[in-house]
């Protein structure tokens, strides 16, 4: 009764103290659904620049780029005079003279910069550890990572770890206490009694043995996991969402740390208990500062800028400053010189998703059509669902990641045909798969494969892909004949259908005018080859999955004469419209449209016109995007530059298949006579709202409830993986390795990487996201108080929150509180 | 000397040429350096399709002292023909895949450079006539494959496993160059041709089965360890650290079949020892089965493509063995470009398995679960452990000298000791003079060990200057111990033996002068983008110290084993172990000093 009492105890204990320290860990989840998040969204109850000054002493990354950098942009006139000054004027943190300041600025700094993260310089193991001579994370981490790799690993290899519903530490404990042989570095006799007990109690153990009193205990464990972020990050988000991987397999950080301290107690304990202390044998110093600067407040010593800190906030800010100036001015001025509202019966309409590479889509189909109207919305088209694709066993998530869906969609294919052809195409890939099939069998597919292989590779490379290549891509796309089904079992009742329709259409601004015609709504995905991080490149707004099925899913919706039955009662007339889903590649900029064969008779010439006007625009936006490609030349006709873009995507060797988020810097809420006909240049997420039907705001706190964290956390993500690319990026992707199809290593030994490759950010200037709404300013702020957990993120500085009033232009700006007129 | 026709010799040395070039024109821009690689491929490829249609043969004396002879043979038969068109063909797509992969990354034209620095060293491993210039080769492979495992010198986990890769290349160097050596000397140093011919048929009866079996031996000991057959194999999976390209070239293709192409040309020296066959057969069948188990264990993708291509290597030295080798080849070729395109391909092995996974086909062959027997978690924890090889690695290379050197962190000077040791056995059996030059030797050369790999490398300039020194002065040192058993005295003893130890003496003096007054507390940043020209001098000196043959230590290393055989044989144990212990020393001091970034975080 008391041993369990104690054991319950424990557990609490460290309960706790690892559901504190979990906050300061990436919580990137497996590689399969890349979500955008904010790479410090732990600091966010902070202010920025506090935040990203914490952030560096927890994990020595860096939040800004480096001063000489923005020296040479101010120096190329991409930061201006007056962003400076008005900096200098605004963030100063000191009365210093202005004029003295700005000089300052420009010297270059006779401050070094840390390399390593306080917290681990100035902590336990780097002291204790230190003064022993010795280095644990040399022979641990090999042993370990290996161990957790083989464990959570998801289908790479093919004899699986042996227990493994036992969980992480259960399943390592039975595997050494069955051996016959040592398991390094459980090999001692000490390890083997340790892992006989339970993992808190072995860990307390240890942890007594290191350091003796409990109150280290907490900065021992923090600084072992931050040793390792990506699989201390990784381990804790499979604990919390076990169902984020296919193949189950139950574990605990605790487990994994506990695994580590056993090792190093394993391999070290002789050597240090030879100083003659029993107890304590790491403790450096009992007068060592414990301080967390994540736990500390935002004015403790530790975690006060450096002056260097101060001229890097300050920059950033002019930085940031420059390009909102410019955008503020060119909204600013639209808004004077707008005013006629056109008359003309649309052509047709168009619903995009708020991607930043839809605003050039979008642009182009206007200018090709000045009669369209084009609409923007988050990309899952309110339709949360679960989808099964024909050949799927398990359900795929495609809608926003707080969202928890009930709904199940499917899509059935009817013909048995299309069951051989995907076995066919997985036999075509089977190459692919190296997995060691028995020495007879993998000597003969060697010698089998290996012709083959020679000339597939020899095409693939010097001639051009195949079209196979291009269905490596995305899961979750839709098969040609397949059919959508939206009512089965879990699916959704005409209501509940209605419901979803009625809401998006009328939150857009779509009913501001009676309308008539095609609407085509468009989903966006991906196809890239070769790309571990495919998922990133997918509608973030569907979990990281391309927005087919749901753009599918509303237009039939939206087509389905029993649900228009109900509209009528609600007072929306759909007759005389027809909505076609559909999905834009925004790699290969190509579209398909789904249940093309079922639009009635007399849409079908405006759909040929609509097609032809899409195909055009394609052109163009291929063109466009082209610009961006260093290596192809600047004047490129448009159908060279599609072509390109199609090799682009299924190129075996195209680390850079298309810019995605890059460049990302605002995103503008409001009608679309604010933004149409303005040159953004893919840099901003766009989302329509009508604020002439919303007095009080409370649309808007919907939008922005999805704009905010979506945007942001792209935004955010795409800023600290270029200022970091070390610590809070990816680092290069050339030398990535897939383990166990959850993460990407460097090499073979290494732990896991978590954030975006360089490839996809190096040309990305890091700049806060600009929110712009078109809204009066007292509506505009109400909106974002309304929701709390958005308003964090305005109010501390996350995001910038910016309102145009829709009559006036003129601009406003929250900063501290309250919206203040933007000069 | 036969000249052979143009295109043959341009064959050899234009990728030469072309890497030496692309060195220069690292500071221009990325479209330079793309036209000027793209270009150099193409001719090259222009010329080895010549030389495939006009075939010579080139012989030359590379080397002359006194009456030592230094041959270079080349000439394209078969076996020649088939590894140029692969390495062609390879090297062809690996190029063209680099061109764009590699695109905006620091260090574009480093990497074709040593591409073809790489590339240039198989068209002459392949085209070696005879063992010496298959050395060159050889050696070659080793510099290039540590250049470019080591190519991102921002992290320190892919510093440290060149180097570690560099070290067992150069334990099993050791096998090519002894078994070189005494090839030269027990059969008159025929070329494989000849070997296979009469000539060599009497060559050969005419040797004692003890020292036929060794030198087959020695040659299987370096075709194990470059083509990472047990009880090598560990080194395969961690050189994976480079861009993925010229792991797939690498260690997909080319540089791992390079054991299975020197036991091919071997052939009639080993296999007229049934014990050597048997050795070759039995190794093959262990790293084979074995590698099979560990790449099922496995969680990451480009190891287990390693284990893969390490199991069917495994399986043609078994075809080998087996006197197939007709088999071999072709199966060579078909591994080389399965292995290839799996590497190249590695990444989208996450779409792909998903893909397959969630489908219902897979769901219908997923293995039920079972409760696993005491034998299963052995075998299990056996192979998950890949088999224990890493830990013997350790255990040799890190373990043991620190044992051998220090015994403890306060007593570096074991090395001495065991020096001393040396000497009093020496004394017992040869005479004092010499052995006490050995002995100092070894003891030097097992301290620049320590220095370099315990010592506090990359904050110590001194450090870096001692290991040098250390390494130098042991070389030195035994070349005048070797000097003093020659029979005619020693003064002539040490004219003999001028090219090594002259050799010695230069590289020495430019590694100083690559390090005068260079203090590595005053560098913000590594030293090898602070001061690319020290670092590149401070290079090249490691490679004229260790033997690479673009020194005249490299023939002096052959020149000292002939005066060895000739006077003092069991000398030559000395050498072996003064061989390794200098090359790795030299090679970690470098890497650690150089190399080593500042703060070692995200590995």
């Amino acid at each position: 009764m008391l041993v369990s009492a104690a054991v319950a105890v424990q557990e609490t204990f460290f309960q706790e103290i690892i559901d504190d320290l979990s906050h300061w860990l990436p919580t990137q989840g497996p590689i399969k659904e890349f979500i955008h998040h904010n790479t410090l969204h732990a600091y966010q109850d902070r202010p920025f620049h506090v935040g990203v000054r914490v952030s560096r002493r927890m994990t020595g990354g860096r939040g800004n780029l480096k001063l000489h950098e923005y020296q040479d942009l101010y120096r190329h006139g991409e930061i201006s005079d007056r962003a400076l000054k008005w900096a200098v004027a605004n963030v100063a943190h000191d009365s210093l003279d202005s004029a003295q300041l700005t000089k300052e600025l420009l010297e270059p700094c006779v401050e070094t910069e840390e390399v390593s993260s306080w917290l681990m310089r100035n902590g336990l193991r780097k002291k204790g550890w230190g003064a022993a001579g010795l280095a644990p994370e040399g022979q641990t981490y090999p042993a370990i990572f290996r161990i957790f790799g083989q464990y959570y690993d998801q289908g790479i290899a093919t004899w699986p770890f042996p227990n493994s519903s036992e969980g992480l530490y259960n399943a390592v404990a039975s595997l050494v206490e069955a051996s016959w042989i040592p398991v390094r570095p459980f090999h001692t006799s000490v390890a083997k009694r340790l892992l006989r007990l339970p993992a808190e109690k072995a860990l307390s153990e240890v942890l007594d043995a290191w350091l003796g009193d409990h109150k280290y205990y907490k900065r021992y464990l923090l600084e072992t996991a931050l040793g390792h972020p990506g699989w201390s990050g990784m381990i804790r988000q499979l604990e919390l969402e076990p169902h984020s991987i296919v193949i189950p397999r139950p574990g605990r950080l605790i487990d994994a740390l506990a695994l580590e301290l056993i090792a190093e107690y394993s391999l070290f304990f002789e050597t240090l208990s030879k100083k003659g202390k029993s107890k304590a044998l790491l403790l450096p110093d009992p007068e060592i500062d414990l301080t967390i600067p994540a736990e500390a407040a935002n004015d403790h010593p530790v975690n006060r800028p450096t002056g260097l800190e101060r001229r890097l906030e300050i920059w950033q800010e002019a930085y940031e400053r420059t390009y909102l100036d410019s955008l503020a001015l060119v909204l600013s001025q639209k808004k004077d010189s707008q005013k006629k509202e056109t008359s003309e019966t649309a052509a047709y309409q168009t619903i995009h998703c708020i991607d930043d590479r839809e605003c050039s889509f979008r642009r182009h189909i206007e200018f090709i059509q000045p009669r369209c109207e084009t609409f923007a919305w988050a990309g899952f088209f309110s339709i949360d669902c679960l989808f099964q694709g024909a050949h799927d066993t398990i359900l795929h998530k495609h809608c926003p990641q707080p969202m928890k869906p009930r709904h199940v969609i499917q899509e059935i294919l009817p013909s048995k045909r299309s069951r051989a052809q995907a076995v066919s195409r997985w036999l075509r890939s089977f190459h692919l798969s190296s997995h060691p099939n028995g020495l007879i069998r993998g000597w003969l597919l060697t010698h089998a494969l290996g012709w083959v292989t020679a000339v597939r590779m020899g095409l693939e490379i010097f001639v051009g892909p195949g079209e196979d290549a291009a269905t490596l891509g995305a899961l979750g796309r839709m098969l040609p004949g397949s059919e959508l089904i939206l009512d089965k079992e879990k699916g959704y009742t005409l209501e509940e259908m209605a419901d979803r329709v009625f809401g998006m259409l009328k939150n857009m601004g779509f009913l501001s005018k009676p309308r008539q015609g095609l609407t085509v709504i468009f989903g966006h995905g991906s196809t890239s080859a070769n790309n571990p991080y495919f998922a990133a490149y997918d509608c973030g707004a569907c979990s990281g999955k391309p927005g087919s099925p749901n753009s599918r899913a509303f237009a039939k919706m939206a087509n389905d004469s029993r649900v228009r039955e109900i509209l009528k009662t609600r007072g929306l007339d759909l007759d005389g419209q027809w909505f076609v889903g559909a999905l834009h590649d925004t790699t290969r900029d190509e579209v398909q449209y789904f249940d093309a064969q079922a639009i009635p008779g007399h849409f079908q010439k405006n759909f040929e016109n609509l097609k032809e006007d899409v195909n055009q625009a394609l052109l163009m936006n291929a063109k466009e995007r082209c610009l961006k490609f260093a290596q192809l030349p600047p004047k490129l006709n448009p159908l060279k530059a599609l072509t390109e873009v199609r090799h682009r995507s299924t190129s075996l060797f195209e680390p850079r298949p298309e810019m995605n988020h890059a460049t990302n810097a605002s995103a503008i809420v409001g009608r679309r006579e604010l933004t149409r006909g303005i040159f953004l240049d893919r840099r901003a997420f766009l989302n329509s709202y009508d604020p002439t039907i919303d007095p009080e705001g409370i649309i808007l706190t919907g939008i922005l409830s999805a704009v905010v964290p979506v945007c942001g956390g792209i935004n955010l993500e795409y800023f600290f993986s270029r200022t970091d690319p070390q610590i809070y990026g990816a680092g290069t992707k050339l030398p990535h390795n897939v383990s166990g199809l959850i993460g990407v290593l460097n090499g073979t030994t290494g732990d896991l990487l978590t954030g975006l490759p360089t490839q996809m950010t190096e040309i990305h200037p890091p700049l806060r996201l600009a929110i712009f709404v078109e809204q009066s300013d007292e509506v505009a702020l109400l909106a974002a108080k309304r929701n709390p957990s958005v308003f964090e993120w305005i109010q501390n500085g996350w995001v910038r929150y910016l309102s145009i009033h829709p009559e006036t232009g003129k601009i406003f700006e929250f900063r501290q509180d309250r919206m203040e007129k933007w000069t | 000397m036969i000249a052979g026709t143009p295109f043959f010799l341009l064959a050899l040395l234009f990728p030469f040429f072309g890497a030496i070039l692309l060195q220069f024109l690292r500071a221009f821009p990325e479209k330079t350096i793309y036209r000027t690689a793209k270009s150099v491929m193409l001719i090259q490829t222009a010329w080895v399709f010549l030389s495939l249609a006009f075939p010579q043969k080139f012989q030359t004396h590379l080397f002359v002292w006194h009456d030592y002879h230094f041959e270079v043979l080349l000439e394209l038969d078969l076996t020649a023909k088939i590894f140029w068109a692969l390495a062609t063909l390879l090297g062809g797509i690996v190029v063209r895949f680099s061109l764009i992969y590699m695109h905006r990354e620091p260090g574009y034209s480093r990497f074709f450079s040593t591409l073809f620095t790489f590339l240039g060293g198989v068209w002459i491993l392949a085209a070696a006539g005879n063992l010496d210039t298959f050395l060159i080769g050889w050696e070659i492979l080793g510099i290039a494959s540590f250049l470019l495992i080591g190519f991102y010198r921002h992290r320190a986990q892919p510093v440290q496993n060149a180097a570690m890769v560099y070290s067992i290349y150069r334990l099993c160097d050791v096998g090519l160059l002894a078994g070189a050596y005494l090839e030269h000397s027990e059969l008159r140093g025929m070329g494989f041709t000849e070997l296979m011919g009469p000539l060599g048929a009497q060559g050969l009866a005419a040797l004692s089965d003890g020292n036929l079996f060794f030198i087959s031996v020695l040659l299987i000991f370096a075709s194990f360890g470059k083509s990472a057959q047990v009880p090598f194999s560990s080194w395969l999976p961690r050189a994976m650290e480079g861009p993925t390209p010229s792991s797939a070239i690498f260690y997909g293709a080319l540089s791992i079949h390079a054991g299975a192409l020197l036991l091919l040309r071997t052939y009639p020296i080993w296999s007229a020892s049934q014990w050597a066959t048997n050795l070759i057969l039995v190794g093959g069948a262990v790293s084979a089965l074995l590698a099979s188990g560990i790449g099922r264990t496995v969680s990451n993708i480009k190891a287990q493509i390693a284990y893969s291509s390490i199991t069917q290597v495994g399986i043609i030295f078994i075809e080998i063995a087996m006197g197939w080798k007709d088999l071999a080849l072709v199966h060579i070729v078909s591994n080389a470009f399965l292995r290839c395109y799996q590497l190249l391909a590695s990444p989208s092995v996450v779409a792909h398995l998903l893909r397959v996974q969630g489908t219902q086909e897979a769901k219908a062959r997923e293995p039920k679960p079972r409760k696993n027997s005491a034998f299963h978690s052995t075998s299990y924890a056996f192979l998950m452990s890949e088999a224990y090889l890493q830990d013997l690695a350790r255990l040799i290379f890190l373990t043991l000298p620190q044992r051998l050197s220090g015994w403890s962190i306060r007593r570096p000077y074991g090395s001495y000791l065991i020096g001393i040791c040396v000497f009093v056995l020496a004394y017992a059996k040869w005479d004092f003079k010499i052995g006490a030059a050995v002995g100092l030797s070894l003891a030097l050369a097992m301290d620049a060990l320590w220095d370099a790999t315990q010592g506090n490398g990359f904050q110590d300039t001194a450090s870096c200057r001692r290991t040098f020194d250390k390494t130098s002065l042991s070389s030195f040192t035994f070349s005048i111990s070797v000097s003093m058993a020659y029979p005619l005295g020693w003064k002539l003893g040490v004219l003999e033996l001028l090219p090594f130890s002259a050799g010695i003496i230069f590289w020495w003096v430019v590694a100083r002068v690559a390090l005068l007054g260079f203090n590595r507390n005053e560098v913000y940043g590594p030293p090898w983008v602070v001061y690319p020209r020290r670092s590149f001098a401070a290079f090249i000196s490691v490679l004229g110290l260790s033997g690479f043959p673009i020194s005249t230590v490299f023939f002096g290393e052959d020149l000292l084993l002939r005066e060895i055989t000739n006077v003092r044989p069991s000398l030559a144990v000395a050498f072996t172990g003064i061989f390794i212990l200098n090359g790795i020393a030299l090679i970690q001091n470098y890497t650690r000093f150089f190399f080593e970034p500042n703060h070692p975080q995200k590995q």
